[in-house]
């Protein structure tokens, strides 16, 4: 048989009648994209087809019936990696001492953004203007959204989000608001839509693990900032209040800023404490140990005999998994020899015993 | 068996048939068939999907061997799915329960294809 790249399958001749399972495996490994241990998926799948298939045969069917059944009571490869891939995208969605954590720097999120509301007002009170007040503004509103983020961050971990789209969207997006709401407070109409859209992807996320479908706090805190956005803008459009020496009309963006901040103030807290509240669940404890290195497999064709002395807790699979995710596997398009070069942290040789 | 129903439940089937030994994917669609008497039949898209995510829960810890020329990955229940299915039993005994009183009791209705 010649070796086969996934290219060449289509060009090349064919020598050899083709294996159905090896042209499903392919399709599998296709439909795996981006999984780090996508060869790890095929191996386990193929294992399962070829002794369906023995087994069929085995008991008398023909071989291309047996393989026939087999591949059809697996199922449709585009379906398989995506019910394995849909899996992988959240982790389990449990409280844990660091989403405890979060909702009590969210509480203090609450305390930061009322205290931005007073050195906002105290910079405003200053005439001439003092740029010493509006510093402490600033430190002190870049204070508020780093903590309102921390709280926003223990949302996505709370709903087992670790790994979904809209965290990879609300990082950027976070990063963007520090900065604004830091440097260019004046800015807080904007920067803070972007508030209001970490968070609405947050609760977004706690809507799909099902946390607290009936949260209107949540869901109202995301249009505070909109909301104000809108009226400070009313502000400057309809010309209400007086005019500022940069010829803006500050009236209705103060107030605006004001009672956002206060409302939003009110709403991390809320969450916050909700967040704080939770009983940590016991299993999330163990997973805080540090994980063990796996055992090493027994490469006999006797079956596999499980040393003593590996602590089951910290030692899974996954944990491997989640090893190779970081460093990656190199992008090899001959499935067939990568076979042979296992993804998963397990090296081909004598059983070791770990400690625990 | 309506598929919805057992989805439902195929977690605590899954770490019952591990209890005893640790077995690959399709040895564990295997055992639930013997068990069940063929009443069961959990198709692979299904399981596999389970038994990862188990994994990553902890639950369920996997190893690798060579069987036939071939890497098979075998699946045992940790600590902590001990854990978990002691409480899912006690779950599935409560559940049990609570539906044989709103049925009147358990049914002495013996299921089709088999002697009484």
């Amino acid at each position: 048989m010649i070796r086969r790249t996934h290219k060449a399958r289509v060009s090349r001749p064919v020598f050899d009648a083709p294996d159905p399972i090896d042209a499903y495996l392919d399709a599998l490994w296709l439909s795996l994209r981006n999984q780090a241990d996508r060869n790890d998926l095929v191996a386990e799948a193929e294992d399962h087809l070829r002794e369906a298939v023995e087994r069929q045969v085995a008991s008398g069917t023909e071989p291309s019936a047996a393989h026939e059944l087999a591949l059809r009571e697996f199922g449709d490869a585009a379906l398989v990696a995506r019910a394995l891939v849909r899996t992988r995208l959240h982790t389990v969605p449990r409280p844990t001492p660091a989403t405890r954590a979060a909702g009590r720097l969210g509480k203090w999120a609450g305390i930061a953004w009322l205290l931005a509301v007073a050195t906002y007002v105290y910079q405003l009170c200053s005439n001439p203007w003092l740029a010493e007040r509006y510093l402490l503004f600033q430190v002190v509103a870049g204070m508020a959204t780093l903590l309102t983020s921390v709280l926003m961050f223990g949302l996505f971990a709370r709903a087992g989000a670790a790994r979904s789209p809209r965290l990879m969207l609300a990082l950027p997006v976070t990063l963007l608001t520090l900065a604004g709401n830091t440097v260019f407070t004046w800015m807080w109409s904007i920067t803070n839509l972007q508030l209001a859209l970490t968070l609405w992807l947050a609760l977004l996320e706690c809507r799909r693990a099902g946390l607290w479908p009936g949260h209107g706090v949540g869901r109202l805190s995301v249009l505070i900032w909109p909301l104000a956005a809108l009226v400070s803008r009313a502000g400057s459009l309809l010309r209400i209040g007086p005019l500022d020496e940069y010829g803006d009309y500050p009236l209705l963006d103060s107030w605006a800023f004001s009672c956002a901040a206060a409302a939003f103030a009110l709403a991390c807290w809320l969450i916050g404490s909700a967040l704080a509240s939770e009983p940590v669940d016991e299993a999330a404890r163990v997973r805080l140990v540090p994980a063990m290195p796996i055992a090493v497999a027994d490469p006999s064709s006797t079956p596999r005999t499980w040393p003593a002395g590996v602590a089951a807790d910290g030692v899974t699979g996954s944990a491997a998994s989640d090893h190779l995710s970081t460093t990656g596997s190199s992008r090899d398009t001959d499935r067939a020899s990568t076979r042979r070069q296992p993804d998963s942290a397990t090296q081909w040789g004598p059983p070791e015993t770990h400690p625990h | 068996m309506k598929g919805d129903v057992l989805r439902g439940h195929l977690d605590l089937l899954v770490l019952q048939v591990l209890a005893d030994n640790p077995l690959h994917g399709y040895a564990i669609i295997d055992e639930l068939k013997r068990r069940t008497d063929d009443a069961l039949e959990v198709p692979e898209g299904t399981l596999y999907p389970v038994l990862h995510r188990l994994e990553r829960e902890r639950l369920l810890e996997a190893s690798w061997a060579e069987v036939n020329g071939r890497r098979r990955k075998s699946y045992r229940l940790t600590h902590l799915g001990t854990q978990a299915l002691a409480e899912r039993r006690r779950g599935w005994t409560d559940f049990r329960s609570a539906i044989d009183a709103v049925l009147g009791g358990p049914t002495a209705q013996p299921s089709v294809g088999r002697t009484p």
